[in-house]
């Protein structure tokens, strides 16, 4: 009998996906979303867990930007925010 | 993005690209007029010209004597292909069967349509009598000098993008040319449910455009149309090049307000034709122009006027009488999209003099630039540092151009913009290297990557088929479909787009009972 899943295919690189499995670990297990590890840069998760995902994964990049230290000259970049 | 490209492929202009939309008939009456074959014969490619020059007189030609016109020469097959193609298309050419196709090594002929080469022989034989003539000495004190004349256009053209921007450049109201219904229809502007719901960007740049700006200033929240909002297409449309930009608009324009068929329409179609081919300076009596479809051009005038691609005016001498000028940005009318891009200042360039762009390796961006729309559009991709009269300073920043990829906007149209907008002196300076300094376009399209780096779809996945061939098969059907987001074949296993999951179901239930 064909099984037919529905849900989030997630996409991304590898650390995004290690990320997201250790975010996955670290729920009780009721709450667990990944639904099945399909390869080394795909997931399957439940549809419900997206819009959670997509604030930590933002989060996720954020933090792992480098930002150069802004100039203190003249030049004031930056500040208009 | 695909659909904004094609007009491109068709014809070789955008101008091309919409007499092919025509139905034959209109066609067929486009030719009606002299000046319109004359134009029409402009905007073929050279090979296709020359064709319909030798075939002119005698009104038709066989198939294998034109394929032996190309003979000669190596590589022209291609050309000689396209060119035929395209006077097929056109409607130019007719191709015929002798003997009404019932021998058996029927040879084709290809007929010039009629009017046509009765037009054009009268074109060869005694001239054309342009419509355009110069302006009488009373009407020129009265028309603004060329300068003038671009800069009024041009304020007039900018109102019409920046009111797409979001500010509150054009009042729609009741002109002749309803904005908000063509930009709507184009795709570029949706309008929201909720009234009163604030523009998402806007409210990202309010901060920016507000102050240290005397001119206008966006009206993020109180702007006049609370409920419309700036489609990703429109953010996309922004930045194109401004000859795509006029042809969209006056494209749908003319699909809405005089339909693509009957006299007006045909009507429509000659005086643009005539638009993208006159020469500076010089005038028009919309009455001459009138063939039938007087009331149709007078429309057409005047939405072209809101647009600022012609400046109308009332004669002096006899008044009631109604001519136009056309402006330089009429000329984009006509130009095809191989005239404006590419290396180089564009011939047709809207900037104005002592305008333009130069970006800094170390992403600073100075904008030579008066106009309150040029700096909207950079603001899309841009930090605003500061604003000078006549100058914007910005920089490339990760933030913004995030918010940027974010609003629909991508990466190549950004470098595309920068190079396409680049200041003279850049050219100039940076003879042979790329006007855009390498390592800043590359650090968008990085950007860009970034901002995609997770892909997130929903989707339905198939396991534990009962039999290699099943699955197989099933494979093929959503490959078919183009659906398949992703395929383990040693597992069995595959992910296909949820909205084919009711197609699948069905499809695995059918192939199931043949096996």
């Amino acid at each position: 009998m064909v099984q037919a899943m529905k849900g989030v295919l997630l996409k991304g690189d590898i650390p995004l996906k290690e990320f997201v499995l250790s975010l996955n670990e670290s729920r009780i297990p009721s709450e667990k979303f990944v639904i099945a590890d399909l390869d080394e840069r795909t997931l399957l998760i439940q549809p419900q867990a997206k819009a959670f995902l997509e604030e930590k994964l933002q989060g996720f990049v954020e933090e792992n930007q480098y930002q150069p230290p802004l100039r203190s000259s003249g030049h004031s970049a930056g500040n208009r925010k | 993005m695909e659909a904004m490209e094609s007009p491109s492929r068709g014809g070789g202009t955008f101008i091309s690209s919409h007499l092919l939309r025509l139905p034959t008939e209109t066609r067929t009456k486009v030719f009606a007029s002299a000046a319109s074959c004359q134009a029409v014969l402009r905007i073929l490619s050279p090979i296709a010209r020359h064709y319909c020059l030798r075939a002119c007189f005698s009104g038709e030609v066989d198939e294998d004597v034109v394929a032996n016109w190309s003979a000669s020469r190596k590589n022209q097959g291609n050309n000689h292909r396209r060119a035929v193609e395209s006077l097929l298309d056109l409607g130019v050419w007719k191709k015929v069967l002798k003997d009404g196709g019932k021998q058996a090594n029927n040879k084709a002929t290809y007929k010039v349509n009629e009017r046509f080469a009765e037009k054009l022989r009268l074109i060869l034989q005694s001239g054309v009598r342009s419509v355009w003539s110069e302006p009488t000495e009373v009407a020129r004190r009265m028309l603004p000098d060329a300068e003038e004349l671009r800069r009024l256009s041009q304020r007039r053209w900018d109102s019409v993008l920046l009111f797409l921007a979001g500010g509150d450049g054009q009042n729609t109201g009741s002109g002749p040319l309803n904005l908000e219904e063509v930009l709507t229809r184009l795709g570029l502007l949706e309008r929201t449910s909720s009234v009163g719901s604030k523009r998402k960007r806007d409210g990202d740049e309010e901060g920016g455009v507000g102050d240290g700006t005397d001119t206008e200033s966006e009206g993020g929240a109180a702007g006049p149309r609370p409920a419309l909002r700036t489609t990703p297409e429109g953010y996309q449309f922004l930045l194109r090049p401004a000859e795509e930009q006029v042809w969209r608009i006056v494209g749908e324009f003319l699909s809405v307000q005089c339909g693509l068929d009957g006299e007006s329409g045909a009507a429509a179609v000659s005086f643009l034709l005539q638009l993208g081919f006159c020469e500076e300076g010089k005038v028009c009596k919309l009455s001459v122009l009138s063939g039938g479809g007087g009331d149709a051009i007078a429309r057409v005038a005047r939405a072209l006027a809101t647009l600022g691609l012609v400046y109308p005016f009332e004669s002096p001498e006899s008044p009631g009488e109604f001519w136009v000028l056309p402006t330089h940005l009429s000329k984009l009318l006509c130009g095809g999209p191989g005239t404006g891009g590419g290396q180089g200042p564009a011939p047709f360039s809207v900037l104005g003099e002592g305008e333009g762009i130069i970006v800094e390796t170390n992403y600073r961006v100075y904008a030579y630039t008066k106009s309150p729309l040029r700096r909207a559009v950079l603001e899309l991709f841009c930090l605003q540092e500061y604003v000078l009269p006549n100058l914007f300073v910005g920089r490339l920043a990760r933030e913004s151009c995030s918010a940027a990829f974010e609003a629909g906007i991508s990466a190549e149209l950004i470098v595309d913009y920068l190079n396409r907008n680049a200041h003279p002196q850049v050219h100039v300076v940076r003879s042979g290297a790329p006007v855009l300094p390498e390592t800043v376009a590359d650090g968008v399209r990085l950007w860009e990557v970034e901002a995609r780096r997770l892909s997130m779809s929903e989707c339905a996945m198939y396991d534990k088929f009962e039999s290699r061939s099943l699955f197989l098969e099933s494979l093929g059907h959503a490959k078919d479909h183009g659906k398949v987001l992703w395929v383990d074949e040693a597992e069995m296993k595959m992910v296909v787009q949820l909205d084919h999951h009711n197609s699948m179901k069905a499809f695995i239930k059918e192939a199931k009972m043949k096996l």
